[in-house]
């Protein structure tokens, strides 16, 4: 879309990348008149021409450029991307180099738009021909811009379920250490720890590292996040709930610890909560967004919010 | 139930929507851009439908148009007239034509055939025969086959073993198993469980864990966010919110404080609404406000179904046995 004025000069077919396709029968692609905005007047010639090499059988230098004239105007079209990795396995059979230019492709679409998500994917497929050996520098790469961004997480546990787990749990630790809130390295913890059988093996061990990250901010709710589920699954428990009693007596208005603590002591049904009861009249005058949510759980809600309860 | 609730601008809404055709190099571009307009139409429509004005678009022109993003061959909609098909607009598509009654007008079975193609033997779900796999496509998927009544074609149980193993520590879901949870996943998360009939498939702790991490979403300011210490948004009130009906709780967060932030993020001059207050208007955020509000019970617009993403008189229609 950037593009769009430079482009603006190519009336019609007067993109150069027609001059390489005069031998090619195309129609141009004829838009709507429904909810229609400017487009330069040579991109129904480019989906046009895109079009009859996606029923062609020709994968070539030539449809590879193509690709690459339609993605700069659609960083998202499916049939460019298409069009480009069968072009890109085509021209591999004769050079294997191609691939690492590929990858340098996808990089330089994601470093200006980082969350398309065909440009992702597109590099995955790549990595899988050339190899994931800088897949990790590479995401390291978009963090350092983005430090939250969805994609690059999801692409580094793409690499984890993928082998590729060599000090990646010191790498969250390095995120997490960088920014304590940063829910998206803590739960790639999660994944590493549970995927590589460490979260057994480091045991009570993490709960210490999750408490000590805590203490440095303790309203932060990834942590505390964290910290339930080791609580949940009975790693560290009495630690955390000590920790959890000692945040609150320093600072009152620790909800966060509160929560963990009504969470991990409520008991089924209304009798022995008084404890429980306590957090959650603090919590219902403190946290007052959440007020019904925390009176819900001890009892005490309105009685007339049932509506929801029942679903159309 | 709650106060402070002013009148929406409906008339400037609507001429918004209407206007939208003759806008250019807005932040709607965005939105409009080719390869998605499909979606574009269905928010704006949606949009019209919650403010129970959906004729004052041309329908037989709108019907012209989504059947040119019908691609008979293979059964499905792009996004775009001039696009290659793509579950996602194959929903958009399926869900213009229920909300017009129209849905004679494709092959339903083999719409719903071409989709459980899509289904792979792990439950997931790819967008096109090439694409990523994404709790995202589930949804679609899911969807497009329950409006159509086919859901009989797909996998389901595969496809609820697949989303639930999307769900993480938190309780919340993401894009694929590992990926962290985000409100916009768990909307088609739990949307899927939801129309699998399968919302006991987790347990009662994980529900109420997913609940809390919902209400979570809540800031002081009164909007929602879509995971953990990031900002507000407008559209999370229909992610948010449709899932914590879905989940019987929409009560557990100030709907008060909600409607007043999406209601300073209402332009009230040149209508429509944006991602948060100060911002320019797009359709986007125009149709979440809205289905936001109509969760929330506001008696100006239609009820929406939190899991068919319609107005509840076009869910019952494709729902209701059939004669
Ligand atoms: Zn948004």
């Amino acid at each position: 879309m950037a593009d769009q004025n430079s482009d603006a000069q190519y009336s019609k077919d007067q993109h150069p990348i027609f001059s390489e396709f005069s031998d090619f029968k195309y129609t141009p692609t004829d838009p709507s008149d429904v909810l229609r905005f400017d487009e330069p007047p040579f991109i129904p010639h480019v989906y046009g021409l895109l079009q009859a090499v996606l029923h062609s059988s020709e994968r070539s230098s030539r449809t590879h450029r193509l690709a690459t004239v339609a993605i700069e105007h659609n960083q998202s079209n499916p049939t460019a991307w298409l069009i480009r990795r069968q072009s890109a396995e085509t021209l591999a059979k004769d050079d294997k180099s191609i691939w690492e230019k590929e990858m340098a492709y996808c990089a330089s679409i994601i470093t200006n738009s980082a969350k398309n998500y065909q440009a992702w994917e597109y590099r995955r497929f790549c990595a899988t021909k050339f190899g994931h050996q800088h897949e990790r520098e590479f995401a390291d790469i978009v963090l350092a811009e983005d430090e939250k961004n969805y994609h690059a997480w999801a692409h580094r546990a793409w690499l984890v379920r993928n082998g590729l787990r060599k000090a990646e749990l010191e790498a969250t630790e390095w995120y997490i250490t960088r920014d304590l809130r940063n829910n998206s390295a803590w739960n790639h913890r999660w994944v590493v720890l549970t995927l590589t059988g460490a979260l057994e093996e480091r045991g009570e061990e993490e709960m210490q590292f999750a408490l000590s990250q805590m203490k440095l901010a303790d309203r932060n709710e990834a942590v505390w996040n964290f910290i339930q589920a080791l609580y949940e699954r009975g790693i560290g428990c009495e630690l955390a709930l000590e920790a959890a009693r000692e945040a609150i007596a320093k600072d009152e208005l620790c909800l966060p610890a509160r929560r963990f603590v009504v969470w991990a002591t409520l008991k089924p049904g209304k009798e022995g909560n008084e404890d429980v009861k306590k957090h959650c009249a603090f919590l219902a005058e403190k946290d007052a967004v959440r007020r019904k949510y925390w009176q819900s759980l001890v009892g005490d809600a309105d009685e007339d919010t049932d509506e929801d309860t029942e679903e159309q | 139930m709650a106060s402070s609730r002013e009148q929406l601008r409906i008339d400037k809404h609507v001429a918004y929507i209407v206007g939208l055709e003759k806008k250019t190099k807005t932040t709607d571009a965005l939105y409009f851009t080719d390869h998605k307009r499909l979606s574009g139409v269905y928010w704006a429509l949606s949009s019209l439908a919650l403010m129970r004005k959906l004729h004052v678009l041309p329908q037989d022109t709108i019907l012209d148009y989504v059947l040119s993003c019908y691609h008979s061959d293979v059964a499905a909609f792009s996004g775009n007239t001039d696009q290659d098909p793509h579950l996602l607009y194959t929903l958009s598509g399926v869900q213009i034509l229920a909300m017009y009654d129209k849905l004679h007008l494709i092959d339903a079975d083999r719409v719903v055939a071409n989709i459980a193609a899509l289904q792979r033997p792990d439950g997931s779900f790819a967008g096109d025969k090439w694409g990523e796999i994404d709790t995202r496509f589930t949804y679609c998927a899911l969807l497009c086959a329950a409006i159509l009544r086919r859901s009989h074609l797909l996998d389901v149980p595969a496809a609820v073993r697949y989303v639930l193993r999307c769900q993480n520590f938190d309780g919340g879901f993401g894009c694929i198993a590992g990926a962290e949870s985000h409100a916009g996943q768990v909307f088609c998360c739990v949307g899927s469980l939801y129309l699998a009939d399968a919302m006991d498939e987790m347990t009662r702790e994980d529900r109420e864990r997913l609940a809390l991490w919902l209400c979570e979403r809540q800031l002081p300011c009164g909007g929602l966010n879509g995971r953990p210490d990031k900002l507000e948004d407008v559209c999370y009130s229909w992610w948010v919110l449709s899932s914590l009906k879905m989940l019987g709780h929409v009560d557990w967060i100030d709907a008060d404080k909600l409607i007043a932030f999406i209601g300073r993020s209402e332009d009230d001059v040149d209508g429509g609404f944006a991602d948060r207050p100060g911002d320019m208007s797009d359709v986007f955020h125009t149709f979440f406000a809205l289905a936001g509000l109509s969760l929330l019970g506001n008696k100006q617009l239609a009820d929406i179904h939190p899991a068919y993403a319609l107005t509840t008189d076009v869910v019952q229609r494709v729902t209701e046995p059939s004669a």
